[in-house]
Parts: structure tokens; C-alpha cells; sequence
């Protein structure tokens, strides 16, 4: 074989190899029920509560403890390390395939303004391209992957070393026939029980605090996100859970910003919570890290939440948490 | 553009296909253009750098000869340019400069692209000019292209005046160094976007949270730094003269399978070959040369300059000046044990022999490497320290798994044991590979294998800078 039929056949063979893992990679991908994007699409959770926002919801707020006071269904939408943009997108999956619920809390505090705090995870959404709303977010919070994906299996190759493990586990899950995810009604306890001497870390990083910076982009979507969910009638609430009372010693603009998130509320007449007068506030052994609680400060703001979510549904009045 | 981005691959296929089609006295026109546009898109200053550096060097170069104050004044240029280059980005501070309407940094213009390397072929050609080893070079076109030739402006190799200019204008490309460029760059392609940037976070988390490490928790870190930076500065090298191969160039050498030297000095003959035979031809031998009376003590004398140098090239800083005193302390060790291991070599077979040696000079560097890797002497110290208390606690395995998992469960670990396989596989088969890469015939398997590999494998969204870019 000569050098030019060599060549021809190598760029042939690869680019139908790439072609097929991009079509073996999607559908393992969409398969995989432990990925939310592709569980909510799948799957018929059809729930009357959802949570969502980053980890924050993801670890703190356990729908099984709260459905058993509340007498309704809730789903835990969230995901770590979220940004606006990436709820954005959860919730127009999950609403494509389910009815949509009464109530929608939603996680917002300064640091969720802020771009330094979480992000767009665009490998979470590289199965779902093709999707003209996915495709235009992906352009706006990704636009260097956005540019590439048109060139095989690229869309994947991009985030490989994030998506190589749940194709195979994709494969698996269809091989064994499951269906439901190993965190089932979407809340994850959290790994990491003890205090993670993040707020000391940060202390040493920014000895005189730390201003919160406001970001266009996630502005844009934390509206869009109320939006949508108003679209489909569902009554949203943003909330804070409780934050780490000597860490705001350190955040010097946290006031103005949280009256910045208050403005977007009003704006769209939904209510914005804060959960920060309740003790658990107060003591660091209820947390950590500032704004992650620990599994029995998370067992305590969730009664709270879920006496809330009840004075909410039965009574429509609210109902303070402990103070 | 760093050379694994996508926009830098665009842009060598771009210059190899037009180099190929013009006409060879136009092609050092091209390449000097594709050259300062490349160091140009990094950033302007590094453009200016380049070009006023040149001129001044060619310019002293011109009027050198039998003028010792021009040519003293030349290389303290130049080694000022290097020093000035470290401390600025040791301490990442600047200079403000205004001036009416004009406000200047001093920090962004001496943090330029290359600087530290083209600084020491300048030093180079003025000695070889000097000396009458070299004709001063009449084309100024020419002398800026062997300074800002873009394969290798970045990280090198350093190229002496008469390994670079002659190919100038003797500039032939084949079909089979195309072949030969194409395959040792897709090799370089692979060492860095699926070895070394796949074993950057276990390297990340090791070093930069490791405050409470354990023993063997340090020395993995420093073991995949070792690797680390071997598959990152020597991939970095395969593409830089596969590219320069494809363009009509032959640069030189600079990896000759490091991690399989059995003794410190000969780990020095293949590592960093261009810049250590850089120090050798013009610090160690003329300080050798001139303490040869000394014997020994003179060789002594030599390591020591070189190194010190050495590792004022790498940067300023405890760290880095620590680094070197442990290298100067393993040749020195070599050097007056040398008798004593030779007898030593014919005792036991010499498979073991070579196997010993090949693990305790693995050890040796890798030790070393805390010191180059830590960002700061206290930092390096309690590293060093985890070595020698608690070397190897019960539960280690999740311990070491566990800050690798920053919120990805078993994610971070199935990457961590596929890079791990991959860096092995790779190492043991390592010879056999580069005799592919370095064969001038197009290889279907090997093509075939390394592109799909590197898609299925390879870190392409935020692709790590080559470590080597910083000095």
C-alpha cells in the first residue's frame, strides 16, 4: 500500500471511529441514570417540591426527611459546583418530561452572583447538544467548546477526562437494565463530615475580606431560571440557608449584594428567604465549611425548611424557623 | 497560543503547507513573519523583546572582534536579561513607568516569551564570534529568525550559531521528513495532553494542598512530578522538532530516555541535553580548563558554577538554589566515588547493578524535584519533613485517593489509575516507540493509534501550560 492510500485510510478509520464512539458515547450517556440531565429526561419524577441551586441544596436538603413532614413529593435538582446557567438547563430537562411541580426553591446568596464561585459545567450537557436551547447556553457560558463540537466526537473529547467514567457507566447501567439513579431522589450526603479549614484558608488569602463581584452572566440567568419556571406556573422561592456567622466578618459587601439578589426578587414578585437568624448559625460545629452545613446542622435546617414548605402549602403563611 | 491548544495546530498546518509550496529562498521570509506573529499573538512585549535583543546582538556582534569591553558588554546584556527576567517573576513585581501619556511596565516587558533561552544563544554566538569559531552573520533576517525561530522560541532547544544558521539557507523538505516531523510532533502531541496533563491534578493536590501529607503520600507526589515533568518538557521538545522537521530544520536533542540513567551524571546527559551542553561548553569546561591544576577540586569547582548558574537560569529563589546545591551534591558524591562504584559495578550482575541505579538516581531527582515544584521553602521543608514521620499509615490508599476526588467521587480515581497505567505502558515501551516516531515512513498503526488515543484520552479544554514556559 502506497503512502497517500496509507493516509487515506488512517483519516477514514479515524474519523469513523470517532464518529461511532460519538453515537456509542450519547447513548451511553443518555442511559446513565446516575447524571441528573439524563435521569430527568428519562425518568417520570413528576414531583410537587423542587430544590435546586449548587451543592449547598445538593448536600443539605434531603427530600426524604422533608416529604415525611410535608406529605408531598420533592426532588433535589442541584448539583455541585452549579452556576445559574446549569440549573438553567436541569430545569428545562426535567421540565421536557415531567409535570411541572407547585414549588421550586431555589439556592441564591452573594457567592452564587459571583463568577470566582462555581461554574458552568458544560461536560454535563455534551450528550444534549443539538438541543437548540442547550446549544445557544453552551455558546454564551462556553463559547471555546461551543466553537469545536461540530468536529467528531470533539463534544466529548473536550471534557474527556470528565466524561470518559460516566459513558461507562452509561454502558453499565444499560447492560444491567437500571434505571434508577444511586441517589434516587436526587440528594447526596455529604462526603466530607468534618470542617475543612476553608474559612481559615480564606482568611489567610484575604486578610481584610473579600468583596463579592457581581456577574452579568449569572444575573441573566438566575432571571432566566425564574422565567422558565414561571412559564410552566410554578411558584419559585429563593432562598439562603444558613451562613457561617464569623465568615461575614470577612465578606464587607455581602449586605449590598444580598440587596442587589432582593431587587431581582421583587422584580419578579417571588420571595427571597434567608435563613440567617437561626442559631445553627452561630457555631461552627453545625457546619463544614461557611455556607455548607454538616449532617446534623443539615437535619436541623431541614425541619426548619420543611415546617416552611408546610405553613407554605396548608396554611399559606409563613412560618419562621427556629430562632 | 501554547502549543496544545487547538488554534496553534491550526496554525502549524497552515505554515508547514505554505513553507512547502514557496520557493526556498522565499521560505526564511515566511518563517521570520510566522515566527514574530506567533510570539507577537502572545503578547506585544515579547515582540519588542526579541527584536531589540537581536539588534543589539547583532549589532555588538558586528564590531566584537579583538574588543573585549563589546564583547564583556554583550553577555552581561544578555545574562542581565535572565536575571532580571527570574527576579521579576520570582517576585511578581514591576517597575510603573509614566511619562505624560505614556505609562509602562517594566514587569510585562521583561516577562517575554523565550527570553531565558534565546538570552543564552546570544551569549553563545557572541563567545563563538569572539573567538573567531564563527563568522558574525550578515543578515540581520537571519539572526532574528535563529532567535525567534517559533518551534523553539518557547522553551527551547538552545541552538549554538552553527547547528541553526547553516540550515538557513540550505532549507530541504521531503516527503519523508514531513513523515518524520508529522510523527515525532503527534508523539510530543500525545506525551503532553494524555500523560503529563493527566497527571497534573494528582501533582496539583500533592503539592499545592498538602499540608498534612503522609510519608508516601510525599513521595508519590514527588515521583509524578518526576514523570510529570519528563512527559511535559520532553513532550513539548518532540513537537518543537517535529515541527521544525516539517518546516525544513533540524533541531537538536534535547530527552535521550532520562528516567533509564543509572547514575546522576549520565541522568544529566539526557536530561535537558541543549541546555546542560550549553553550561558544559561555555561555564564547566573554560573553568576546568583554567583550574586544571586543581584536578579534582577543579572538576568540583566546575559542578558547583554550573549548577549555581543552573539554577539561577530555573529562577531566583531558595527553592530553586536548593534544587541545584542537591544536584551539585549527588555529582560531587559520583565524582569522588567513582573509583570505589566501578569496583562495585563487577560484583553483582550487571542487570542489578543497572537496576540499582536506575532506582536510587529515580529517588535522587525525584527529591530534588520537591524543591523545584514546592512554591516556597517552607512548604518544601514540611514535604521533606512527612518523609520521615509517618511514612506509611494504615488506610494510606484512601487517604492519597481521597484529596484527588475534589467532588467527583470515583471519577477523579478511575482518571488517576487510567494515567497511571498510561504513564507505565508508555515508559516501558518507550525505546520501541520513538523508533517509530522518529522513522521517516507515515505509520497507519501508529497515526491511527496516537490520534484516537489522544481524543479518547487527552486534556483538551483547559490544557496545562508546559512547566518549561515559566523559565
Amino acid at each position: 500500500m502506497n503512502t497517500v492510500k496509507k493516509i487515506t485510510l488512517s483519516v477514514a478509520i479515524i474519523l469513523l471511529v470517532l464518529a461511532g464512539l460519538s453515537r456509542l458515547y450519547d447513548f451511553a450517556l443518555r442511559h446513565n441514570a446516575n447524571l441528573k440531565a439524563a435521569y430527568v429526561q428519562r425518568a417520570k419524577i413528576d414531583a410537587e417540591i423542587l430544590f435546586h441551586g449548587p451543592c449547598e441544596p445538593l448536600w443539605m436538603i434531603s427530600p426524604a426527611m422533608l416529604d415525611s413532614q410535608t406529605h408531598v413529593r420533592s426532588y433535589n435538582l442541584a448539583l455541585s459546583h452549579s452556576d445559574f446557567a446549569d440549573n438553567y438547563l436541569h430545569l428545562y430537562f426535567y421540565l421536557k418530561h415531567n409535570k411541572a411541580p407547585k414549588l421550586m426553591f431555589l439556592y441564591v446568596t452573594p457567592e452564587s452572583m459571583d463568577a470566582n464561585y462555581n461554574t458552568f459545567n458544560t461536560y454535563r450537557f455534551a450528550a444534549f447538544t443539538g438541543d437548540p436551547v442547550v446549544d445557544s447556553v453552551l455558546k454564551e457560558c462556553d463559547p471555546g467548546y461551543a466553537k469545536w463540537t461540530a468536529f467528531p466526537f470533539m463534544k466529548y473529547a473536550w471534557y474527556s477526562s470528565k466524561i470518559n467514567f460516566d459513558a461507562l457507566q452509561g454502558l453499565k447501567h444499560y447492560l444491567q437494565h437500571r434505571t434508577v439513579p444511586y441517589y434516587a431522589d436526587g440528594y447526596e450526603p455529604p462526603l466530607q463530615v468534618v470542617w475543612d479549614n476553608h474559612l481559615e484558608e480564606f482568611i489567610q488569602l484575604y486578610p481584610h475580606g473579600y468583596n463579592f463581584e457581581w456577574n452579568k452572566l449569572r444575573e441573566k440567568y438566575l432571571c432566566k431560571t425564574i422565567a422558565l419556571a414561571r412559564q410552566y406556573g410554578i411558584e419559585v422561592v429563593l432562598y439562603e440557608s444558613p451562613v457561617l456567622k464569623e465568615a461575614l466578618l470577612y465578606q464587607p459587601n455581602r449586605r449590598e449584594i444580598v440587596k442587589r439578589i432582593k431587587g431581582i426578587a421583587d422584580a419578579y414578585g417571588v420571595e427571597y428567604v434567608q435563613f440567617d437568624k437561626m442559631k445553627i448559625a452561630e457555631s461552627r460545629k453545625y457546619f463544614m465549611s461557611t455556607l455548607n452545613l454538616n449532617m446534623e446542622g443539615a437535619r436541623i435546617f431541614t425541619d426548619s425548611l420543611g415546617k416552611y414548605i408546610s405553613g407554605r402549602l396548608y396554611y399559606n403563611e409563613f412560618i419562621r424557623p427556629h430562632l | 497560543m501554547i502549543f496544545n491548544s487547538l488554534i496553534f495546530l491550526c496554525f502549524v498546518v497552515v505554515t508547514v503547507i505554505i513553507n512547502y509550496l514557496l520557493p526556498e529562498r522565499f521560505r526564511s521570509f515566511f518563517l521570520l513573519f510566522c515566527s514574530l506573529a506567533f510570539i507577537g499573538y502572545y503578547n506585544i512585549e515579547s515582540l519588542l523583546a526579541v527584536l531589540v535583543f537581536s539588534l543589539f546582538t547583532f549589532y555588538i556582534s558586528r564590531n566584537i572582534r579583538g574588543n573585549r569591553l563589546l564583547y564583556i558588554a554583550g553577555i552581561l546584556l544578555n545574562a542581565y536579561a535572565v536575571i532580571m527576567f527570574n527576579y521579576f517573576f520570582a517576585t511578581r513585581q514591576g517597575f510603573d513607568f509614566s511619562y505624560a501619556a505614556i505609562s509602562f511596565n517594566v514587569n510585562s516587558f521583561i516577562i517575554a516569551l523565550g527570553l531565558s533561552f534565546y538570552a543564552l544563544q546570544n551569549i553563545s554566538y557572541l563567545t563563538e564570534v569572539y573567538f573567531g569559531r564563527w563568522q558574525p552573520e550578515l543578515s540581520f533576517k537571519n539572526f532574528v529568525l535563529y532567535n525567534s525561530f517559533f518551534p523553539k522560541v518557547v522553551s527551547g532547544p538552545v541552538m549554538l550559531p552553527r547547528e541553526f544558521m547553516p540550515q538557513i539557507d540550505r532549507n530541504v523538505i521531503t516527503h519523508e521528513r514531513l513523515a518524520a516531523g508529522f510523527n515525532r510532533f503527534l508523539l510530543g502531541l500525545f506525551k503532553k495532553m494524555v500523560l503529563a496533563d493527566r497527571l497534573a491534578p494528582a501533582v496539583h493536590s500533592i503539592f499545592d494542598f498538602g499540608d498534612a501529607n503522609c510519608g508516601l503520600t510525599t513521595l508519590a507526589g514527588a515521583y509524578l512530578f518526576t514523570i510529570q515533568l519528563y512527559f511535559d518538557f520532553s513532550g513539548y521538545t518532540d513537537m518543537a522538532l517535529g515541527i521544525a522537521k516539517m518546516l525544513g530544520y533540524d533541531l537538536k536533542e534535547n530527552f535521550n530516555l532520562p528516567l533509564r540513567a543509572s547514575s546522576v551524571s549520565e541522568f544529566w546527559r539526557r536530561w535537558h541535553i541543549s541546555l546542560i551542553s550549553w553550561f558544559t561548553a561555555y561555564v564547566y569546561y573554560p573553568l576546568v580548563y583554567r583550574l586544571r591544576s586543581y584536578k579534582k577540586a577543579a572538576a568540583v569547582a566546575g559542578i558547583l558554577a554550573t549548577f549555581l548558574i543552573s539554577g539561577i537560569w530555573h529562577g531566583i529563589g531558595i527553592t530553586f538554589f536548593l534544587w541545584a546545591c542537591c544536584h551539585i551534591a549527588y555529582l560531587c558524591f559520583e565524582l569522588l566515588t567513582k573509583r570505589m562504584r566501578s569496583g562495585l559495578s563487577e560484583k553483582p550482575s550487571y542487570l542489578f547493578y543497572k537496576l540499582a541505579g536506575i532506582f536510587i538516581v529515580f529517588n535522587a531527582v525525584s527529591f530534588s524535584n520537591i524543591f523545584f515544584r514546592s512554591g516556597s521553602l517552607s512548604s518544601a521543608l514540611l514535604m521533606i519533613k512527612s518523609l520521615f514521620s509517618d511514612f506509611f499509615p494504615a488506610g494510606w490508599l484512601h487517604d492519597f485517593i481521597a484529596p484527588l476526588a475534589v467532588g467527583g467521587h470515583q471519577v477523579d480515581e478511575f482518571n488517576f489509575y487510567i494515567s497511571i497505567f498510561m504513564a507505565a505502558a508508555f515508559l516501558l515501551f518507550e525505546r520501541r516507540i520513538n523508533r517509530i516516531a522518529n522513522s521517516g515512513g507515515f505509520s497507519f498503526y501508529y497515526t491511527t493509534a496516537c490520534v484516537l488515543l489522544i481524543f479518547l484520552l487527552g486534556i483538551f479544554s483547559n490544557g496545562e501550560r508546559f512547566i518549561y514556559m515559566q523559565f
